[in-house]
């Protein structure tokens, strides 16, 4: 597509000619012109046989789809319309039973809390009563109040021999452990622990050589790994 | 000129000076030096704990006393401690005292003195066969202070983790 240098039309004014885009004078200068110039007169031929092609493949296509398919798609966005509107009045009833049913209960809110907080009271004070003859040993309770036991007074027998050490029983074996998770009571009344604690190393000599110390100011630690394969501390006994 | 009455006046008040600071001093110091007085026993505690790798990083109630250390960077790698066994020990000045754990491990430990506020111990600790050496060491602490040896690998309940002993002494009588 080309001007028209001599007539002074653009494209433009010929592309809004053809569109109709024009003022009544300035549609009529163009007409002139067109009819003055055989270039300008082939130019909104091929514009109009452009137009033709493309109405015609638009054309093509609308009569492609059945008129039954656009009733088909209409019929669905109807039922999809229909069926949100059926959940939202069914989900609106719904909340409005709650709320009248919540509403009705007002009265009877406070004694019936009470009557399930007193209910809950009642289990709780009654159950551990009705349980049936327990072995006492068999407690978790028992089994902590063990404490005594693991600590004899030095002073307890003041004629013997005093032992080099005092082991204390071992609460992993007397404790039974019906659930793996449970952990062992502490026997032993643990020692307050100070604030300071570092402790300094004065000598020391590592019967192995992946000996070390490991000191960062607080917690002070001695490495030693034995070589040998680890041990089941368990089946070593 | 000065006369020389005057000058060993003078000599005499600088002496003093200098001198009376340092008698007030060792007065007050070295009572309170001489209260440390020795100790004769202690009492001692070993917890051996398992440290594994695998774990929610929880320090179990019976451990709790430990937490200052075993939330520590040294510690940082376990995720969960285990508490295998515990010992109680008296010692005596200069007499060893011996307990042995199930795994096998001896622990000595021998009170060598004391300051005022620190225990001055000797340990010593064997391998699982209880004969070999692993350890001899001196160290002070401060009274009820931990130190932590750890054993190497062990294994308890399927659980794979390291050994650790806590020792903990309290000075007695």
């Amino acid at each position: 597509m080309s001007s028209e240098p001599s007539t002074g039309i653009t494209p433009n004014d010929l592309h809004a000619y053809f569109d109709d885009e024009l003022l009544p004078d300035q549609a009529a200068t163009v007409a002139e012109a067109i009819e003055a110039d055989p270039a300008l007169r082939t130019e909104l031929t091929q514009l109009r046989g452009l137009q033709g092609v493309v109405d015609a493949s638009f054309d093509a296509v609308a009569q492609a789809v059945p008129s039954a398919r656009f009733e088909q798609i209409w019929d669905e966005i109807d039922r999809a319309i229909d069926r949100d509107q059926r959940l939202q009045a069914e989900a609106d009833r719904n909340a409005s039973v709650w709320t009248r049913l919540w509403a009705a209960l007002r009265p009877a809110r406070i004694p019936a809390l009470a009557a399930a907080a007193a209910a809950v009271v009642t289990v709780l004070v009654v159950s551990p009563g009705s349980d049936g003859p327990q072995d006492p040993a068999n407690k978790a309770e028992s089994v902590a109040s063990v404490k005594p036991e693991a600590t004899p007074s030095p002073s307890s027998s003041p004629g013997a021999t005093p032992a080099p050490s005092q082991s204390v029983p071992d609460q992993l074996a007397a404790v039974p452990t019906p659930a793996p998770t449970a952990e062992p009571e502490s026997l032993l009344d643990p020692m307050p622990v100070p604030q300071t604690h570092e402790a300094e190393i004065h000598g020391i000599e590592f019967g192995v050589r992946s000996g070390r110390i490991s000191n960062n100011g607080t917690v002070t630690v001695l490495y030693v790994e034995e070589d040998d394969a680890p041990t089941n501390s368990e089946r070593s006994l | 000129m000065m006369h020389p009455r005057m000058k060993s006046k003078l000599l005499a008040s600088a002496l003093a000076a200098v001198l009376a600071p340092a008698a007030v001093v060792s007065t007050v110091v070295a009572p309170a030096t001489a209260q440390a007085a020795p100790v004769q026993e202690a009492s001692c505690q070993v917890h051996a704990v398992l440290a594994s790798k695998d774990g929610d990083g929880t320090i179990p109630k019976n451990l709790e006393f430990l937490r200052g250390h075993l939330e520590q960077d040294e510690f940082a790698a376990y995720k969960s401690f285990l508490l295998v066994e515990q010992k109680a020990l008296e010692i005596k000045l200069d007499k060893k005292s011996e307990v042995t754990f199930r795994s096998g491990n001896r622990l000595g430990l021998r009170l060598l003195g004391n300051d005022d506020t620190r225990l001055k111990l000797h340990a010593s600790l064997s391998g699982r066969d209880g004969k070999k050496s692993l350890l001899n060491a001196d160290y002070s602490i401060e009274d009820r202070g931990v130190m932590m040896i750890a054993a190497g690998k062990s294994e308890l309940e399927g659980k794979l983790g390291k050994l650790f002993f806590a020792i903990q002494c309290a000075r007695g009588g």
